[in-house]
């Protein structure tokens, strides 16, 4: 993880494989507390990812509901065999947020002609505003790997498998996103 | 990456860190899910009635093929076919039409193999014959009875 922003979270230890394989049985048998376990488990990666893709908390919110109520409807869509039940549901989170984005476009916020301005060395509240601004104003494809490299963590391996793509895609995607960010966020003065 | 970038994107996860959703998206979620349940339930039901006639439909077409031809066509027997002396076989473990239920009654070729199928003794009989019978059809457009009206060949 180039930003060094927060460590990678690595592989999901055996027995925790183990326990979401039975948490899943016990939820395509119809056990609401399994539900419930599963939607405590990962209910706060799925938000905050949506919340940085999208950097308003309603939004992030109905995409959260979206993505359970998605699962609770196609209970035997995710294959244990093929990866971590929190990735796959970030993943989810990711073409729902994909399908909003696209039905949104032709509607920009007045916010996006507002002028950006260079971060300051020891960043307070109106950077960590300009930040998430401008992450939400990046195209999906580069905003997706920042939030997932960057913000979330996660290895290029684990971005690679969220946002299907090949790892060297991933790489040349956050180096894009962050040399977008950097000529919006860094060496620009504000505005008086 | 420029340090303030990095800077800034640091204090930006360390803030996400302890986002969560509002605690209402959990109530509303396991409202959906015990409605899907219920609606699984019901689903489930009628799935199985829905094979349970389809394995009556796929019987009664195995053991009487021509019966369900003749019976989808709707042609009953004309009523100038001279009645025969034979009285009707009710078909074994099948339960008699209701008194007021409406019947119709088709003559066809059975094969003897379906009325061995269906439990009626045949005596003499070649299997992989036909016969010609009488055959009583209640309003279900299942067969209740037979009445032999050529001898077996």
């Amino acid at each position: 993880m180039a930003a060094g922003a927060i460590e990678p979270t690595g592989r999901m230890p055996e027995f925790e494989r183990v326990r979401d394989r039975n948490l899943l049985r016990r939820f395509h048998a119809g056990d609401r507390d399994a539900f419930t376990e599963i939607y405590r488990a990962n209910q706060r990666a799925v938000f905050r990812f949506a919340l940085l893709m999208t950097a308003d908390e309603s939004k992030a919110a109905e995409v959260t509901q979206d993505v359970f109520v998605w699962l609770i409807r196609n209970p035997a869509s995710f294959d244990p065999s093929r990866g971590e039940l929190g990735a796959f549901l970030v993943g989810v989170a990711r073409k729902l947020l994909k399908k909003r984005f696209s039905e949104e476009q032709r509607w920009v916020s007045l916010d996006e002609s507002a002028p950006y301005c260079s971060l300051s060395a020891d960043p307070g509240v109106e950077d960590l505003v300009r930040l998430r601004r401008a992450i939400a104003a990046l195209p999906e494809r580069y905003r997706a790997v920042v939030v997932l490299c960057d913000l979330e963590g996660k290895t290029y391996e684990e971005a690679a498998a969220t946002v299907e793509c090949r790892i060297g895609t991933v790489r040349s995607r956050l180096h894009r996103a962050r040399a977008l960010l950097a000529r919006k966020l860094v060496g620009r003065e504000c505005p008086a | 990456m420029s340090e303030r970038l990095i800077a800034a994107m640091n204090r930006l996860a360390a803030e996400c860190a302890d986002e969560q959703p509002p605690a209402r998206i959990e109530a509303a979620l396991l409202k959906e899910f015990d409605r899907e349940r219920r609606s699984r339930r019901k689903s489930s039901w009628a799935l199985a009635a829905g094979a349970i006639a389809a394995s009556i439909t796929v019987a009664l077409i195995f053991e009487y093929p021509s019966f369900t031809k003749r019976a989808a066509s709707g042609a009953p027997v004309s009523s100038d076919i001279r009645e025969s002396e034979r009285p009707f076989v009710p078909i074994p473990y099948l339960a008699p039409p209701s008194p007021y239920e409406r019947i119709q009654v088709v003559r066809m070729q059975v094969p003897v193999a379906a009325l061995i199928a269906a439990g009626l003794r045949m005596r003499s009989a070649d299997p992989g014959g036909r016969v010609e019978a009488d055959v009583v059809v209640g309003q279900d457009g299942r067969a209740r009875a037979v009445r032999l009206v050529s001898n077996f060949n």
